[in-house]
């Protein structure tokens, strides 16, 4: 009778340590998923924090880039708007002082050239007054002549010397009519270099009005782009810097393996308590045949509904295997 | 264009009727060509529409017969937009008053 009571009592204990196994297997299962979980959480927000970390760098040159190009301090040879538009700006003032000093040198050459033909009709008037001189010493050889016919024989030699006279004359008319033919010329020369001179010097200046105007357009626009990219950038940072925030908050929070281990340690203790609970019914408590088939009746439907619960219980030991199912 | 000439209390006044351009080279010149050097110029351009390059050389011509002194001697007065502008591209505020 005793020893089939013990073997009832045995049964009993075998009982809970298979169910208290079973929970210990399946505590020992949810560590390992939290672990696992934490793990991979903890690396993906690392991650997460080290893309952001380089997107901030990545934007901090940028924004540093800008300002290198705002203050001119980039000397590389990267093609960039502001350049273009500083260089189109300092062609354009070249060209502008190249047209400024070659009107003041033409300017300077007409005033030469002015005083050149004043000059020149100065030596049209001496000319005319040579003119003068030759016709008075034509007519003095033409009286001259006369006397020398009224001489007779006499005044042949001097007849001689008058037609040489107005032979000088007729030579000096000549050499006065050669000047200022040659001084006509001179003077269409000088017309002819005026004309040129001046298509020099006038040159139209509201080309360099409009482009001068159209760069200040461009440089315009340009400093808006440059405000705009700022703004962007200063945002964008500030929305990295904010990741960084909620990452290190997320990665905190995941700290929590610490008390998921120090539950399941407890659990574990729990369980050794509750293992003893089959030793402590002494086999006298059962009182006759009846009483211990009721009791081996408990026990069999207990085994039942235990690997019942046991068989719904989920079958997964990490975050590998099965199917997640998304919402 | 005419050329209006005044002198009071030792400032020059040379005052335009009309665009300063190539063709009004003479009668510029003559506003200032027997005068002597380092006096004080006012031109006036207030009846002045356009002007060309030439008008360029014929100011810094009529500086260089002043003798190239203190930038305060000649002024650029009552100059039109399109005018300033013109003087502004040329730089003529760093040798001329302009107002």
């Amino acid at each position: 009778m005793n020893s089939q009571n013990k073997q009832i009592l045995q049964e009993i204990r075998e009982e809970v340590a298979r169910e208290v196994d079973s929970l210990r297997g399946e505590m020992l299962q949810i560590r390992c998923l939290v672990q696992d979980a934490i793990v991979k959480l903890t690396t993906s927000f690392n991650g997460l924090r080290d893309q952001s970390d380089a997107q901030h760098q990545l934007v901090a040159s940028l924004t540093r880039s800008i300002d290198q190009q705002a203050t001119g301090e980039d000397d590389s040879d990267d093609v960039n708007i502001r350049k273009f538009i500083l260089q189109t700006d300092s062609v354009l003032r070249t060209f502008v002082d190249h047209i400024v000093l070659v009107s003041s040198q033409s300017m300077n050459i007409v005033h030469r050239v002015e005083t050149l033909s004043t000059q020149m009709a100065e030596i049209t008037t001496l000319v005319k007054e040579i003119h003068g001189i030759a016709k008075q010493t034509n007519s003095i050889s033409l009286n001259a002549r006369i006397v020398a016919a009224r001489a007779g024989l006499a005044g042949r030699s001097f007849a001689l010397v008058a037609d040489e006279v107005r032979k000088l004359s007729n030579n000096s008319n000549y050499f006065s009519d050669k000047i200022n033919e040659i001084i006509g010329q001179a003077q269409e020369s000088i017309e002819i270099t005026k004309g040129v001179v001046e298509s020099m010097a006038s040159q139209d200046m509201s080309f360099a009005i409009q482009s001068k105007d159209r760069v200040e357009v461009m440089m315009e626009e340009v400093y808006a782009i440059d405000r705009f990219t700022e703004e962007t950038i200063d945002k964008v940072a500030k929305i990295a810097e904010d990741i960084n925030l909620r990452v290190g908050v997320a990665v905190m929070s995941l700290q929590f393996e610490d008390m998921v281990t120090q539950l399941t340690q407890s659990m574990e203790r729990k369980f050794a308590v509750l293992e003893q609970l089959g030793t402590l019914v002494p086999p006298e408590i059962i009182q006759g045949e009846q009483e211990a088939s009721v009791i081996r009746e408990r026990v069999a439907q207990q085994q039942e509904r235990f690997q019942m619960v046991n068989r719904q219980a989920v079958q997964q030991t990490s975050m590998d295997e099965g199917d997640c199912e998304l919402f | 264009m005419s050329v209006a000439v005044s002198e009071k209390n030792g400032v020059v006044t040379i005052s335009l009727h009309g665009d300063l351009v190539f063709k009004e080279h003479r009668a510029f010149r003559d506003a200032y060509k027997h005068r002597p050097s380092n006096i004080c110029y006012v031109v006036d351009f207030k009846h002045t529409r356009h002007i060309d390059s030439s008008a360029l050389g014929m100011l810094l011509m009529l500086k260089e017969h002043n003798g190239n002194p203190a930038k305060d001697r000649i002024k650029l007065v009552n100059c039109n937009v399109q005018i300033y502008k013109i003087f502004e591209i040329a730089q003529f505020s760093e040798i001329f008053i302009i107002e």
